[in-house]
């Protein structure tokens, strides 16, 4: 194993029982896992806990990874899904709000500061933008993701997620208050076919 | 002037930038002050979330993330090694059991031979050690019946076609599924709660080739799961598949 081994080539030594290909995997997708994680749970120490569930459950699940996708859509729709079941846990034990800023799990350990590299009404307004909606936006307008790789992490046709990042950001500009084209947000709300 | 569907979809993509071809959209912007309103909101939120710096993990929380997930798949070692000697002692039981049936069969076969050497002997007298004989074979009938009888249980095992090496745990997790169906504490989808939930699982669903199948909901043991049944068909007797919830893979098929 080399440091420029593909994802295919490593994630079959991991199937072999090859930690230091795992250890690689990790260190190649660690940081967009845990972007995308953060982004959608907007808090630091739940995405740090759901990219150590992703990858927990890359590991376990390598032998069913087919080669149909490539890895890193494969790890990312783990992610995504890791952050939605968070959040139905979340939000079936939650007896308060979850907090709308992002809180470091780790102060002693932030260099400047990464919690903030989202304005905090920005991640304020994009946790209210329901879940779908605002995986999809993340995926596309953060992370620069394709459509047809969002399609592939979502498991939903190009088309809707097209729709869901088109609606998404119209959420968004309306938790934002951004009131440049508010009226007429309202009113295309239902175009016609 | 209204916009329709389709010019929608043209202001996504051109806002999204993946137009070849931008002068129609940028005539219907120019000439349409809704539209223009959509574009431009659809460019300034663009424009404001791809100005989020990166986001790393710092080398501290990277070290820790390491540390802990080896530290989890150590523990599953530990905790997988108790029931390989589990299932290699079950073995070894299954492997006794067949030395013992073989011996009491060659027995028999032997008694039988007896029997029929026997030849002079009064039949009656012939058929005594003979009923004897079937005796003790429906004794050892008995004691094979009574290590098929749970093998026949077993059967359930078997009914599940898994991807994983853990039939059994889906066979006595769809029993414990029927039973929940039979105090009513499972069901499919129909409330508005659920919805999200539903949705969720019916796109998994989809991707895993199951379009004609729905979720059980309320399942609360076994999250990482979906539980999936045919559509229309009734949930106590339909034969249940268990999909991956985090990869949507169908791990384990009852026939």
């Amino acid at each position: 194993m080399t440091g420029s081994s593909s994802d295919a080539e490593l994630i079959t030594l991991v199937v072999a029982g090859d930690r230091p290909a795992f250890d690689q995997i990790m260190r190649r997708h660690e940081d967009r896992v845990f972007s995308v994680c953060l982004r959608i749970l907007a808090d630091r120490e739940q995405a740090l806990d759901a990219t150590q569930e992703t990858f927990l459950t890359v590991f376990r699940k390598a032998s069913q990874f087919k080669g149909k996708s490539a890895l890193g859509t494969w790890i990312y729709r783990i992610a995504v899904n890791t952050c939605y079941d968070q959040l139905r846990k979340a939000k079936r034990r939650r007896t308060s709000p979850l907090p709308e800023h992002v809180d470091p799990a780790d102060p002693a350990a932030e260099d400047a500061v990464e919690s903030a590299a989202l304005r905090p009404e920005l991640v304020a307004a994009l946790d209210a933008v329901p879940r779908d909606f605002r995986a999809a936006v993340v995926l596309s307008d953060i992370e620069g993701m394709s459509m047809p790789e969002i399609s592939e992490v979502l498991g939903v046709p190009v088309g809707t997620v097209k729709s869901r990042v088109f609606r998404g950001r119209r959420l968004l500009a309306k938790e934002l208050g951004n009131h440049a084209g508010h009226r007429s947000i309202q009113d295309m709300s239902e175009p016609e076919q | 002037m209204k916009m329709h569907k389709h010019d929608l979809d043209l202001i996504a993509d051109f806002a999204q930038g993946t137009l070849d071809e931008t002068a129609t959209a940028a005539s219907l912007v120019e000439r349409c002050e809704v539209c223009r309103a959509e574009f431009e909101m659809q460019r300034s939120m663009i424009e404001s979330l791809a100005s989020a710096p990166a986001v790393h993990l710092s080398e501290h929380e990277k070290a820790a993330l390491h540390r802990d997930i080896w530290t989890e798949l150590r523990s599953d070692t530990a905790a997988t090694a108790p029931s390989r000697s589990g299932s290699w002692s079950i073995w070894a039981a299954v492997g006794s059991a067949a030395v013992l049936l073989l011996f009491v069969g060659v027995l028999g076969v032997f008694n039988g031979i007896g029997g029929s050497g026997d030849a002079a002997e009064p039949t009656e007298e012939a058929a005594s050690p003979l009923q004897g004989g079937t005796d003790d074979s429906a004794g050892a009938d008995g004691e094979a019946a009574d290590t098929t009888t749970p093998a026949a249980a077993d059967g359930d095992f078997f009914g599940f076609v898994s991807s994983q090496s853990e039939p059994d745990a889906f066979a006595n997790l769809a029993g414990q599924v029927r039973e929940r169906l039979a105090d009513q504490t499972l069901s499919t989808p129909d409330t508005a709660d659920t919805d999200e939930m539903a949705r969720q699982g019916d796109a998994c669903l989809r991707d895993a080739g199951l379009d004609d199948h729905s979720t059980l909901v309320g399942f609360e043991d076994r999250t990482d799961l979906l539980i999936a049944l045919p559509k229309g068909e009734d949930p106590r007797t339909a034969p249940l598949t268990f999909v991956d919830r985090s990869t949507c893979e169908v791990v384990a098929v009852e026939e």
